[in-house]
């Protein structure tokens, strides 16, 4: 699944991102790394997330969204 | 002599005015407040 | 005395360099609450004890890397220029992400201080960090501080003075990721804090030999060879070296992640209590940025900061009336009984004073305006208006950020186009630039006042409020159009932190506000007192000296020239052509020179108000041609500050002088449409 379809108040972590080299490299820097984990706060139906990884906030649009691939943490359902 | 002298000053201020606003806009500052924060100082870089 | 020493504050965005170089300095920068406020590389003075500092203010950035016009900047900056020691701000509450940048300038191998800022925000939260540690596995110094409460400032400068000679070498611990050990023998362990997996260590250490053999001279072969392994472009573009067999593909994402690992394991030894979240934010956030209800919120709001700057700044207006007609008074008795000239009298009575008085009467409007602005400035909420607008936005072809420009416009055009910086990319710039000028702006807001009450009455309100109305939609109309005309539909994503809210700061706040209202009184003295007494000499002065008849002089004949083409807008007529020319100078001085040209010295009170309205109906002008009028205000050519400022961020005379072309073809379409189409119900 993309972050895309991230759930508000489940986490996840970070299995592949698909984007320009430029977006990677920023998105990374903030600490998106491979395996990272997130936690989603709030989404649209329009594409964009709002989530938090390593204590910052980020929002980002459908479009980066679309290209982040996730993996379900399990025990965050068990605790949402 | 009251308008020369009145008038003399308000020509002396429009001057200035003048004088001054030419000066900031030719160093690139185009808002008029002198504020720190104002667009200035582009050729520093 | 010493020599000076050369300090650059450095640290992502949003985590109070700023705040900090205003402490120090005694500058009024613009602070506020949301990433990318300040765009431009800004420098002031301090002396501390024996030391002088030459202190450097950059823009915020999150790594230094080479893909954003800001990192290119502060990256420049640091290795070209004479830094002598590098003030590394970090946002405590933030600390994990904040760290990642701080590996990358320790690396850059000049003296680095860590001012771990918002100290007050951890402990409110109970977080706690182990201020030994932490100096231990950086291998530099870290000094807390509140840049807002100017707590810890003196030892941080202290530290910075002390820190410059930096050589002695303190033994770090070092941790290898994953917890192998490493086979190599570093010597550079006592330099850098940062040591790599043994793959990676093993190809710097490749790459600074042949670096050396290659006869590349730096004072940081290590830096060096790592920005090689990365790919950086301009670190390849100066050292040429093979990189075939080291590492024929970037190792970028490597690098990043080890750096990640190791600040896992400071966060997980130097900070206790690290999952206390911030849980205001969240709980504000659920109906701030609500998928739903977060648009009417940012309408509401909007529409609460307008219902404000009229109500309330009516409220108050009514003390500067009366001294303006006090002051207009006492100058004609005053003048009178000195015996001075009728025509210095009419140039300081009709001219001056009914040009700059009569836009002082406005400053109440205007400070409730720019007042309101603050606090959502300040408060947080900015970063999410970008995220509830990236929906709409992203029909027009531009990411949410690029909303914040345009909210900045109701306030002043000149720092909106400033803020358009921090966009990615110039055709998005660009664009920005060109649609931001609609959004109408403080100086627009005394014609609306104006005649909204002359013509509108009761209704005033919604006639002033729609004009902000029309501008948004008009500027999301040309986006649309502009988007849709352009065949390469690259859309830069929206990628924005959002900031913990806070109370806005009344010192942030009161220089936000002082500096408008400075600004606004400075802009009557000079800009408006000029073009007030040049409006005063075309009205009585005509091609063969002065005249008695207004209808002769060299405005009027200007203005008649000019007066057909506006016809079908119903603004025909030569007085209101020639305050509309005027208005290039300065937005405000539209209603200065109606105030001149019709003679009236308190043009924003009733007695004014009534005087225009009876000299203006004489020329059958009324509420439609009013509302075609503050149309036309809103939409036409920006002040002459605008088009500097955008001459200079679109850097092309062309497009500039599109832009103004262009602007006043959209205001005279849509005032004659508003004209016309009124004309056939009324």
């Amino acid at each position: 699944m993309t972050l895309r379809d991230g759930k508000k108040g489940y986490s996840y972590s970070v299995c592949t991102m698909e984007l320009e080299q430029s977006t990677k490299m920023r998105l990374q820097a903030l600490g998106l790394t491979d395996g990272t984990r997130i936690e989603v706060l709030n989404s649209k139906k329009s594409g964009s997330v709002i989530f938090n990884v390593r204590g910052t906030r980020l929002a980002i649009g459908k479009d980066i969204a679309e290209c982040i691939e996730v993996a379900e943490c399990i025990e965050a359902v068990k605790r949402a | 002599m009251a308008t020369i002298i009145i008038g003399i000053l308000i020509a002396c201020y429009a001057v200035f005015v003048i004088r001054k606003k030419v000066k900031d806009v030719k160093a690139g500052k185009f808002c008029s407040c002198g504020c720190d924060s104002c667009p200035s100082k582009c050729h520093t870089k | 005395m010493k020599e000076e020493l050369q300090v650059g504050f450095v640290g992502n965005p949003n985590c109070g360099k700023t705040t900090l170089f205003n402490a120090y300095t005694g500058a009024k920068l613009k602070v506020a609450n949301w990433p990318g406020v300040t765009v431009e590389k800004k420098e002031g003075a301090m002396k501390y004890h024996n030391h002088r500092f030459k202190l450097v203010d950059l823009p915020g950035i999150y790594s230094l890397t080479s893909y954003t016009m800001e990192e290119k900047l502060t990256r420049q900056f640091i290795l070209e220029d004479d830094v002598d020691v590098i003030i590394d701000v970090a946002d405590a509450s933030a600390l994990e992400r904040n760290l990642y940048l701080t590996l990358q300038l320790i690396e850059l191998g000049k003296p680095v201080v860590l001012a771990l800022n918002m100290m007050d925000i951890v402990e409110e939260r109970g977080m706690e960090v182990d201020l030994h540690r932490l100096p231990e596995m950086l291998g530099i110094p870290c000094i807390p501080v509140s840049a807002r409460k100017r707590t810890g400032l003196d030892i941080l400068m202290h530290t910075v003075a002390h820190h410059r000679e930096k050589k002695q070498q303190i033994d770090l611990e070092h941790q290898h990721p994953n917890g192998k050990k490493s086979k190599h023998v570093h010597p550079h362990h006592s330099e850098y804090a940062m040591v790599y997996s043994d793959e990676i260590e093993d190809k710097i250490d490749m790459l600074i030999t042949r670096l050396k053999e290659a006869g590349f001279e730096t004072s940081n072969y290590r830096w060096h060879a790592i920005k090689l392994l990365e790919h950086d472009e301009e670190v390849m573009e100066k050292c040429r070296v093979s990189l075939d067999d080291i590492a024929p593909e970037s190792l970028e994402t490597q690098i990043i992640n080890e750096k990640y690992d190791f600040i896992d394991e400071i966060i997980e030894e130097c900070l206790v209590n690290k999952s206390r979240k911030a849980a205001a934010t969240d709980k504000a956030d659920r109906i701030l940025t609500h998928p739903v209800w977060g648009v009417p919120v940012f309408l509401g709001i909007m529409a609460l900061v307008f219902f404000l700057t009229f109500a309330v700044g009516d409220f108050l207006k009514g003390g500067f009336e009366s001294a303006l007609t006090y002051i207009s008074d006492a100058c004609y008795n005053g003048l009178n009984a000195v015996h001075a000239s009728p025509v210095l009298i009419s140039l300081i009575v009709d001219g001056i004073i009914a040009g700059v008085g009569g836009i002082l009467t406005f400053l109440p409007n205007i400070f409730i305006l720019f007042l309101a602005l603050a606090f959502l400035e300040d408060s947080g909420y900015m970063s999410r208006v970008a995220y509830v607008m990236d929906g709409l936005m992203g029909k027009l072809g531009l990411s949410g950020r690029a909303f914040i420009p345009m909210l900045l416009g109701f306030g002043c055009t000149v720092p909106a186009i400033m803020a358009s910086r921090a966009l990615e990319g110039m055709r998005d710039r660009r664009r920005t630039i060109l649609v931001t000028p609609f959004m109408s702006c403080s100086a627009r807001l005394p014609i609306y006042v104006l005649f909204s009450q002359m013509f509108f009455k009761e209704h005033a309100m919604w006639a002033a409020y729609s004009m902000y109305v029309i501008g948004l939609l008009i500027a999301i109309l040309v986006a649309f159009v502009m988007h849709k005309a352009n065949k390469k539909n690259s859309i830069s994503p929206l990628l924005i932190e959002l900031p913990e809210y806070k109370t806005p700061n009344a010192r942030t706040i009161f220089i936000y506000v002082w500096d408008k209202v400075k600004d606004y009184l400075t802009k009557a003295g000079t800009t408006i007192f000029i073009a007030s007494i040049i409006i005063w000499f075309l009205l009585n002065f005509g091609p063969h000296g002065m005249v008695e008849d207004m209808s002769e002089s060299l405005g009027a004949l200007a203005g008649k020239v000019v007066a057909p083409l506006l016809v079908p807008a119903g603004l025909g007529m030569w007085q209101v052509v020639l305050a509309l020319i005027s208005g290039v100078a300065a937005k405000e001085v539209v209603v200065s020179s109606f105030g001149v040209i019709f003679g009236i010295a308190n043009i924003n009170s009733q007695v004014g108000m009534d005087s225009l309205v009876s000299s203006l109906s004489s020329y059958h002008f009324g509420p439609l041609n009013a509302y075609a009028l503050m149309v036309f205000c809103l939409l036409y050519t920006p002040c002459a500050a605008t088009i500097g400022v955008m001459k200079r961020e679109l850097k092309s005379t062309k497009w500039t002088v599109f832009a103004v072309l262009f602007q006043l073809a959209v205001a005279w379409v849509v005032a004659t449409l508003v004209f016309q189409i009124g004309s056939l119900f009324l």
